[in-house]
Parts: structure tokens; sequence; C-alpha cells
């Protein structure tokens, strides 16, 4: 029996994703929720195989903070590597990412990697999932800002970016267009326990 | 003030015009565009789309909170601009970036010139950066051998094609897809669809990869500088924005110093608004915050002055510093939906454009397109940072005229204006003159070949021989009747400020508002030697007039005051209204006295809708029981954006008179009147009225009702002139022929009292 104040916890968190769903699905993202990192693993395998991915590029930061959906993958059999450098992710098919947090307010993810190669996974591959720790998921902006300030105060700086949705144009005739310069195709997978 | 000698100003037109093409004059630019229904038919329809998406985004924020908060994050930064400065100038270096100052445009371009030459580097990756095209940085590089390339899809397309961008979120709005493809055909060595305009975009994206790897240089905007992190902060949609940043070794940030705000806690109001006004996005796709460089890279931060020192020491531009250029004011703007920002602006479009190129460009780069502001204050009412566009462009229209005088015409036109006694005679001759030329209450001007332009479309309305100041004796009450319905304007006196159209065009109007006033038990009283509130001569940028006639208001209006208390003083004419409890405080802010004396009148004057919405208090269903009339209702623009007036009008007409109300398409949008502005660009007056009076007519409503004289002058001309059947008519008519027919003693003694 879970206690009053794990079900008020239970309830907000099954309000953010609700939120964060209704924000991105105008925006053409598919969310799903699934509970661990093997259920996880067994999402990025079907996006794999629906796009016809070969395999694919995955920051190292998830690597490292998801050991067991890595191991998952290597059992299921699809190949991921993590980028030498930027140029191996240019216009890779399939990219995985890991947010540092996501906003219920506008269906943002705030991806913010340390290393550049990282950061590329998110620029220049064409489909990209992005993977959200199911308590990372704030209200609002304001929560954001207080993520992203400290972030900026960290010795050295920082660099951050809220993700809302595909890259996009309708630069002409307000026809819209996307996968313009970013991915063309954008997943957000949140998961409860990832490990 | 750092205003440029001539000869500056002279180069810097040339330089800088907007359209990439030197030898094109204004008038040149103005004609070709309103000689391309497609132009007009691309904007218009961005604008109604716009319109949809940014009020459907609107809806889930407070935007009046909002934009409160943003104007006093801004308004700490311009007040104590070093500060901030410092502040940022530190974080950000501790952070790793190294700062430069540059106090202009050539400053700027030098910066970036000994960056690119110290890693010897030939090609740079641009995002969008406005202030890139306000020091004419593509030219500048070009001219030194390196080559900047556009990564903006749009800012790409008008590159390509030698042009400017003609709006500042959506560069290559003014063209269409089969413009963009047989551009493409002509700059790609692969052929392109003319009309999948996908296929356009990924033929672009294709174009543009390799850059990004190639270029030693990437450089961006900024859309905030955020002082107390020093992290720079930019929106993008496509995604090039992260892409120039981050793959290029050297990141340049070019930024105009009033990007500063103190706070992320500000940065996030600052989001909340900004893509929803620029897009109607709740948040754009990329939102980045860099504070710092990447490991291994280098950042550069340029931080350009070009003129906003200059415009922060002029306490009636500072609050243009406060701009987060998302081009909502260009998107409302009716003259610029007919022309496109290659006219309507210089290198920035839009309003904000028509106030801040002065200082960055100087005056004669905006002496003609300024003057295609009509004052209809739409940009105000959508501006995220609350910025008084429609005062501030005025101000910009008087420095001109101050430098460059009048046209002869209009000179004229406001002498005589000035004079409430040569008026008067002209205006009493004048009803006589025009009788050759008089149909009706119109004259023909059509046959008049030195107003053929100006006429054609729109009949004149002819001067009544007798005004409504003879009429009613001056200065003396009109005692109360007893009211028809117990209301709460029984027992007040009203001072009626007709305006000078009522007075010598509409009479009739100025009677049904005292009949009205009386009927609803108050005592009205005609004020002697009013004349004109000066509002032609404000508009029209001619401050010494503009004075004299706010003087000559005021004194006359206090006279009666003097002998009659009144406790209202209320006119038929939103824009009068206006022009008394907003402007005047502008026009006398530096005369202590007068703007005393202003401010005191300025707390009684009330249009007659908000008279009768909020004295009268009029209750629902009080004055029904005649016809029920099916009516459309045009919002005037003094009424709906300077005073605020939109339940008020409606409340009346459905609530309080029982008529049927049908709503016109776009009904936020100007009719095209204007003041002179038909006189002057006859061509967009004309397209804005038909636009209005065929939106008018396709609700099937006969009658079109409004609360301005000018607006009425304006539509009854266009009707007459294509002999289109409705009838425009003031909400006092109606009002007070309802009256009538509940009080018939009322109609007995109408006129002729």
């Amino acid at each position: 029996m879970v206690s009053v104040q794990e079900s008020i916890v239970c309830d907000q968190t099954a309000a953010h994703v609700a939120n964060l769903v209704a924000r991105l699905q105008p925006l053409n993202v598919r969310v799903e929720r699934v509970s661990d990192g093997t259920a996880a693993a067994t999402f990025l395998t079907k996006v794999a195989t629906e796009i016809g991915a070969p395999g694919f590029v995955v920051s190292s930061e998830l690597t490292s903070a998801a050991p067991g959906l890595m191991a998952a993958l290597t059992v299921a059999g699809v190949a991921w590597l993590n980028p030498a450098d930027v140029s191996a992710t240019r216009d890779a098919p399939l990219g995985v990412s890991l947010a540092s947090l996501a906003v219920a307010e506008t269906g943002s993810v705030m991806l913010a990697e340390a290393t550049l190669t990282d950061r590329a996974v998110g620029m220049l591959t064409k489909t990209h999932v992005i993977l959200v720790r199911t308590g990372t998921i704030v209200p609002s902006l304001d929560e954001a800002g207080e993520a992203l300030k400290a972030h900026a105060l960290r010795p050295g700086g920082g660099y951050a970016s809220l993700v809302t949705g595909p890259s996009r144009t309708a630069d002409i005739e307000l026809s819209l267009s996307l996968g313009v310069q970013g991915p063309e195709r954008v997943y957000v997978l949140v998961v409860d326990e990832l490990s | 003030m750092a205003v440029a000698s001539p000869a500056e100003e002279a180069r810097d037109v040339l330089e800088h015009d907007p359209h990439g093409q030197p030898s094109t004059s204004f008038q040149e630019r103005y004609e070709r565009a309103l000689g391309n229904p497609k132009l007009a038919r691309n904007i218009t329809r961005f604008q109604q789309t716009w319109r949809g998406n940014r009020n459907r985004s609107m809806e889930e924020i407070e935007f009046e909170e909002l934009r409160a908060k943003l104007k006093a994050a801004k308004t700490l930064v311009t007040d104590d601009l070093d500060r901030y400065l410092t502040q940022f100038t530190t974080m950000a270096e501790r952070a790793g970036a190294t700062i430069h100052y540059a106090e202009d445009a050539d400053a700027a371009n030098r910066i970036v010139r000994e960056i690119s030459e110290r890693h010897n580097v030939n090609l740079i990756a641009k995002s969008k950066s406005m202030v890139s095209e306000e020091i004419d940085l593509n030219h500048r590089m070009a001219a030194l051998g390196i080559d900047v390339v556009e990564t903006d899809l749009g800012e790409w397309i008008v590159q390509k094609g030698g042009e400017r961008p003609s709006h500042i979120v959506g560069p290559a709005l003014h063209l269409g897809r089969e413009e963009v493809g047989t551009l493409l055909n002509r700059v790609l060595d692969r052929p392109v669809s003319l009309t999948d305009i996908d296929e356009q975009v990924h033929a672009i994206r294709d174009d543009l990869r390799p850059v990004f790897f190639e270029a030693g240089i990437g450089m961006t905007g900024a859309n905030a500088l955020i002082a107390e992190t020093g992290t720079v902060m930019m929106v993008t949609n496509e995604g090039n924005g992260r892409l120039s940043s981050s793959v290029p070794p050297v990141h340049i940030v070019l930024a105009g110093i009033e990007k500063l705000i103190p706070t992320f806690d500000d940065v996030v109001t600052q989001l909340r608004v900004l893509g929803r006004s620029a897009t109607g996005q709740r948040i754009s796709v990329y939102t980045t915050f860099i504070t710092g460089p990447t490991p291994g890279h280098e950042m550069h931060i340029v931080l350009v002055d070009n003129g906003r020192r200059a415009m922060r020491a002029m306490p009636e531009f500072v609050e243009a510093l406060h701009c987060i250029r998302c081009g909502a004011c260009a998107n409302v703007c009716p003259p610029y939906r007919e022309v496109s920002g290659h006219v309507f602006g210089h290198i920035y479009t839009g309003a904000i454009g028509l106030v801040v190129t002065q200082f960055h460009h100087g005056l004669d780069a905006i002496a003609k397109p300024q003057s295609l502001c009509l004052s209809c204050n739409a940009c105000e009412t959508v501006c995220p940072a609350s910025i008084p566009l429609p005062r501030q462009i005025l101000d910009i229209r008087k420095m001109v005229v101050a430098k460059k005088g009048l046209p002869v015409a209009k000179r004229v036109v406001l002498n005589v204006y000035a004079r409430p006694r040569a008026f008067d005679l002209a205006a009493r001759i004048g009803s006589r003159a025009q009788r050759p030329l008089q149909r009706g209450r119109f004259v023909r001007g059509r046959h008049v070949p030195v107003l053929k332009q100006q006429t054609r479309w729109r009949s004149m309305p002819a001067l009544v021989r007798r005004p409504l100041r003879d009429l009613a004796p001056q200065g003396v009450p009109k005692a109360a009747r007893s009211p028809v319905v117990p209301n709460g304007a029984v027992g007040k006196t009203v001072a009626l400020f007709p305006g000078c159209m009522t007075d010598r065009l509409f009479p009739e109007q100025g009677q049904a508002i005292v009949d009205v006033l009386r009927a609803l038990g108050a005592r009205v009283v005609f004020p002697a030697d009013l004349h004109c509130c000066g509002l032609p001569a404000n508009n029209s940028g001619d401050s010494r007039h503009a004075k004299a006639m706010a003087r000559q208001t005021i004194q006359a209006l206090e006279k009666t005051l003097e002998r009659i208390d009144a406790d209202y003083i209320v006119s038929g004419s939103a824009s009068c209204v206006a022009t008394l409890t907003q402007d005047y405080a502008h026009i006398f802010r530096n005369e202590p006295a007068w703007k005393k004396r202003a401010d005191a009148l300025a707390g009684r004057v009330m249009d007659f809708t908000s008279f009768l919405d909020h004295v009268a208090q009029l209750p629902e269903g009080s004055l029904t029981g005649g016809e029920r009339l099916a009516v459309t209702y045009h919002d005037s623009c003094q009424g709906l954006n300077a005073l605020g007036l939109r339940r008020e009008p409606r409340r009346l007409l459905h609530d309080v008179l029982g008529h049927e109300i049908r709503e016109l398409e776009e009904n936020t949008l100007c009719c095209g009147f204007g003041g002179s502005f038909g006189f002057d660009y006859p061509g967009i007056s004309e397209r804005l009225m038909n636009r209005k009076l065929d939106n008018a007519q396709a609700t099937g409503a006969p009658i079109l009702v409004t609360d301005n004289q000018g607006c009425i002058m304006h539509l009854r001309g266009g009707c007459d002139a294509a002999g289109r059947p409705l009838k425009v008519r003031h909400l006092a008519e109606l009002v007070a022929e309802r009256l009538r027919t509940l009080d018939p003693a009322l109609a007995s003694n109408g006129n002729t009292e």
C-alpha cells in the first residue's frame, strides 16, 4: 500500500508526463513512458527497426548513466557506439541522449552535455531519441531556469539547450518543414528507473 | 543626441539600402511593392495566420502581467546599463569568454575582421543576427575576402537573392515558393521544384551542411545577455544556432548592449512572451544558453553600441531599447501588410524599425518610411515589452519635420487649421464654394484633376452650411430632461467636446450626443471658442501647431469649466479623446505648468461610448423596444487600441439597445483612414478601406456602426464612391433614434432646440 505522500507524488508525476505528451504531440514528437532500462532498450530497438537504422550513436553521458540499458541493447543485438568525434554524428540515422530535465509547461527537454561530441548527437543526427528520467520532470520554466542558472555557474560555465520538438522552419510561405538543420524526428522516452 | 552629419547619412542610406539595390529610391520601392499583388497576398496570409496562432498561444498566459514584468526587468538595465554591462562582462570572462566592446559599426566589423585574420579564417557560418545586418557585416567581410554564409533558411534565401531580410523574424516572408524555386535553380547546381516547399528546404539544407564543418568561425546573435551568469541566450527553430555556436572552433556572438537582462528569472519571463509573440509558439524549438566557450574552443562576445547609448540618453526613445526583436509590431501593421519591410523600415523593419533606425543609420534613412505609419496603435497592443511605439514614431516624425519641413500643401492646410478664426471663415466660405461639386453630403473631388488619385475611390464630405456651433448657444447649459430610464448620468453636467469633424461635417451626430445626454438626465453645455484638439498637426509631426492647438483647446475648456463645473467632458470622437487624455501629457512633458493643466482636464475627458457604459451604466435591456437592427461594428483604432474599448460598444448595441451584432472578419484591422494618410498614400488607404467595407458587407448587415468621426468620413466616402449600399452610422445616432422612439417629446424638438 502506498502512503498518501507517495500517491501525491505519483499523481504529480502522471500529470507531468501527461503534460509532456500534450505539449509534444502537436509538435510531431512521440512520447512514451517505460519502467526501466530493459524496457527502454526494447523501445530503442523498435525505433531502430521502424526507421531502418542499422544501429545508433549514443552520448557517452548516457552510456555511463545507464550501463544496464546499454547491456540490454547489446544482448538484443543492436549496434551502438559512442561517437569518436563530431563528424561521426553527421547525418547518422539515429542518436540517443539523456536529458538533464524536462519541462511540463512547454514540453522542452534540457540537454546539457559536458562534451561537444555528446552535444553533437542531438544536433547532427536525423532521428533523436531523448531519454528523460521521470523524476527529473519539472512543472515549469521557473524550475528549469534555476537548473540552467546552476549549470551556467559551474566552473568554466557550460552549454545547455531547451529542446522542444524537431528542427523546423516555416520561412517559405509559412509552410512547415521538419529537419532543417537539427534532427527531423524526435522521440522522448520517459524512464522511471534508468540503470 | 547623436545625429550623424548629412554627409554621413547620405553614405549610410546608400550602403544600407534595404533592398540591396542602392539605386532604388523609397518611391520606387513603394510603387514596385504596390504593383506586386503577390507581395501583399503573401504578407496578408502571414499576418492573418500569425494573429490566430499568437492569440491562441496567449490564452494560457497573462500577457499584460508578463509584459509588465519584462518591461520592469529591461528598465533595470536601461536605468543602470553600466552596472549590468560590468556584471555580464565579469561573469562571461570568468567562464572563459573574451568580451569586446564596439562603439560603432566600424569598430564591430574591425573586431570580427581581426579575429578572422588571427585564425586565418575566410569562411564564417552565421546564424541569424540583426546586428550583423545593422553593421552591414556580410558586405564588409566580403570586401576583405571573408565569406559570411547565412545559415538561417530565410536569411540564406535573401542573401543568395541579393536582398535584405524584409522582416526581423521571417526574412523571406515577402517571397513565394515560385520565387524561391527560381532562385534555387539559379544558384544551386541541381534542379529544384518550383512548387514543393519541402524539397526546396532540403535542397538548402544539403547546400548548408558542409558549411558548418568548413567554417573557421561560427557567428550567432543573442536574444539575451544574462548579467548574473554571463550567459548568452539564443533561440532558433532550425538548429542552425546550435550548430554555428558548436561546430566551428571559434564562436563570435554579435549582440547589441540592450540585450542585457538581469537574471535567469527575467529570461524566463522573456521566453514566455518571445515565442508566442514571434510565431505563436509556446517556446521556440531550440533555446540555448551558452556560458563561456566549449572546451578547446574560443568564444568572443562583441557588445555593440552603435547608437544605443544615444537612444538611452533620450527619454522619448529609451524604451525602444527594451525590444526583444519578436517582430509582432510588423505583424499587425496595416501598411506593412501592403508594402512589406523593404519599404516599411530600413534595416530594422516594422514599427520598431521606424524608431531605432535613426540611431543606427541616421534620420535620413527613415525620413520617408516613417511617413507610412498611420497611427493606428495596433503595434503597441501586441508589443511584449510595452514599448510606446506609436508615440515614438510620432516623435521621430517631429524630428524629420523639424529638419526637413512639411510638404507645402500640408503646411498651408495646417497653418489655416491652427487659426480658429481663419479656419472658421475658410470653412464657411468653403461650404458655399463647394456647391458646384456638391452632391448631397459629398463633394465629388474626382472631378478635380489634382486630387484624382486621392478621391477617385473615396468621396470627400461636404462642409455643412451651419456647423454644430451655430445650432446651440455656446457656453449656455441646456437643462436636463427627466430621464427616460434611471441611470448614472442623471444630475451630471457634461461639457461637449464635439471635435472639428462633428462640428463642420456631421453636426447631426453632435446633436445626437446632446439629445442622448439630455434624455439620460444630464445637463449639457457646448463650450465656447472650441476648435480642433490639434490631432492633425500632432500626427503630421508639426509640433509647433500641435502645441498651439492644444493650448487653445485647454484654455477654451478651462474657460467653460470656470463658469460651469462640468463633471465630464464628453466627445463622440475616440481620436480626440485619445489626444486630450494621452497625447497632451506627452506634448507638454517639458512644460510642467501646461502639463498640470492638461492632466487636470484629462481626468474629466471621456468618450461617448465609455460615458454610456461607465457613467450612465445603462442596464441590459433598458433601451430595447424599437426595431431590432442587424448591424456590424467597426472598432476604430483609437477606440480599440488607445482607449481599450471592445466590450463597451458591443454591450451598448446588443445588451442595451437589443440590436443584433454581426462581427466582421479581421475586426482589429484599421480601416485605412489615418488622417492625412489617404492623401499621402492613397494606394494603401484604398486597399485597407475596401477590405474593411468588403468584410462589413460580407456580414450581410446593412448598417456599419462605429464611434469615431474619421472612420465615418472615410468609410462613407468609400461607400459613396463605389455605390456600396452599406450605411455607416455613429453609435450615438442609434442610441438617439431609440431614445426618440421611447420619448417622442425628444423627437419633436430634436434639431431645432
